[in-house]
């Protein structure tokens, strides 16, 4: 089967009445993006592919990753990674332990340190693995957030308003950064965002929910 | 002690229960909470006769573990009631973002959610721990005056006149209820003193 995010005739209905219906393929290192007023339904849809949606809603048809159906997967066994708006890094771990969160088992203690370190250099973070998350700039949450999720080596990423919380100069740097990694690792990226600029800088199809 | 079996079976009890509304999107009708809180609505000394029939109708008359399960009544809805609220004030996208880096539900609860809240959980010991200290009348009538705790030992004293007896089991009921919430102000500080993130939470 083919590499990459599809939806198939997915429709997500409340109450009886349906809310958004999507039926779309995101290849590998493509970007479908998803525009809508708030309460359109965009986050919901993330939350059916996370296999996190809510019991109040009724979600019909398929989600496919890479040719495996993952409609009826456990959260954790997708490998369907998510960046939300806020960076969301774990308060109790260091930066280092945020990054390596996401590491499958596996490696000598020191292989695993070498990658952190690797991807630390990577984002321009080099000797920040001890840090206190908390003391990061906003900007440097947010990239270490990215790379968080790029180490569990997700199949496809899901972008929840991802940068409608920075700045407008931190803004263009960390999106493309997140473009940027996702095509390197030939990763679908499907984004929900209110935000024209956003839409237009993803380059990949954009779909306008809610009219 | 009776006390720390008690406050940690109900902690554990709680966070289950907590656990499985969030896993399975449940939630309790308002009847189970009515449930829940009338042991403490309800005066003990009108409550206390009814547990002990129904104790004595079970055969669990003798020893610790009636005493245990008596106080267990009273120190859970305690425990709940402290612990509910931040436990359900967690941001459940947190969740989301661990199974998106493929931690299974359980990975998820020891690894993200039960470090995050380890202050409130510490603190809902504590409480738990003090009232499980604190009483006296269901370890009375439950353990039919044979089972002996430092509230019951402490009361029988009070009615005597040894000052320096008394004054030393006042001082140690005293540290039962307050080194629990000692510890539940200090471990989390020290735990988490370069977690800036945590220091409010």
């Amino acid at each position: 089967m083919d590499k990459g995010l599809s939806l198939r005739n997915v429709t997500i209905s409340k109450d009886g009445s349906p809310l958004l219906s999507v039926h779309d393929d995101v290849g590998p290192g493509e970007v479908l993006t998803i525009m809508g007023p708030s309460g359109v339904g965009k986050s919901t849809l993330l939350a059916f592919i996370t296999g996190t949606l809510s019991p109040n809603f009724v979600a019909e048809g398929e989600v496919w990753l890479d040719g495996d159906n993952v409609t009826n997967a456990a959260p954790h066994q997708r490998r369907v990674g998510i960046l939300f708006q806020d960076d969301l890094l774990f308060p109790h771990l260091s930066v280092g332990a945020n990054l390596a969160f996401g590491l499958q088992p596996g490696g000598s203690l020191s292989e695993r340190r070498k990658k952190i370190e690797d991807a630390l250099d990577e984002i321009g973070m080099s000797g920040f693995a001890d840090r206190d998350p908390a003391t990061l700039s906003g900007g440097q949450k947010a990239r270490v957030a990215l790379m968080r999720m790029l180490l569990s080596e997700p199949c496809g990423l899901l972008l929840d308003e991802p940068f409608s919380r920075l700045d407008a100069a931190r803004r263009a740097q960390v999106r493309d950064m997140v473009f940027d990694r996702a095509k390197v690792r030939k990763l679908p990226v499907l984004m929900v965002t209110h935000d024209a600029e956003d839409a237009h800088a993803a380059g990949g199809k954009i779909m306008t929910l809610g009219e | 002690m009776i006390a720390i079996t008690v406050a940690l079976a109900a902690l554990v009890l709680t966070i289950g229960c907590l656990e499985a509304e969030y896993r399975y999107g449940l939630s309790f009708s308002a009847r189970a909470v009515w449930l829940l809180y009338l042991p403490l609505l309800v005066p003990q000394t009108a409550f206390l006769p009814g547990l002990q029939t129904l104790m004595l109708n079970i055969g669990a008359d003798e020893g610790r573990l009636p005493v245990m399960l008596a106080h267990l009544v009273f120190v859970l809805p305690y425990v709940f009631l402290s612990l509910a609220d931040p436990f359900r004030a967690w941001d459940t996208r947190m969740g989301t973002i661990a199974a998106a880096l493929r931690a299974s539900p359980n990975g998820v609860l020891w690894r993200v959610r039960l470090p995050m809240l380890l202050r409130p959980i510490l603190t809902a010991l504590a409480v738990g721990l003090a009232v499980s200290v604190g009483q006296y009348l269901a370890t009375l009538l439950i353990g039919g005056g044979r089972v002996a705790t430092l509230t019951t030992e402490a009361v029988a004293l009070a009615s005597g006149g040894d000052r320096r007896a008394i004054g030393v089991y006042g001082l140690m009921q005293t540290g039962a209820a307050l080194v629990p919430f000692a510890l539940a102000l200090l471990v989390p500080a020290i735990v988490w003193r370069n977690r800036k993130g945590l220091r409010d939470g």
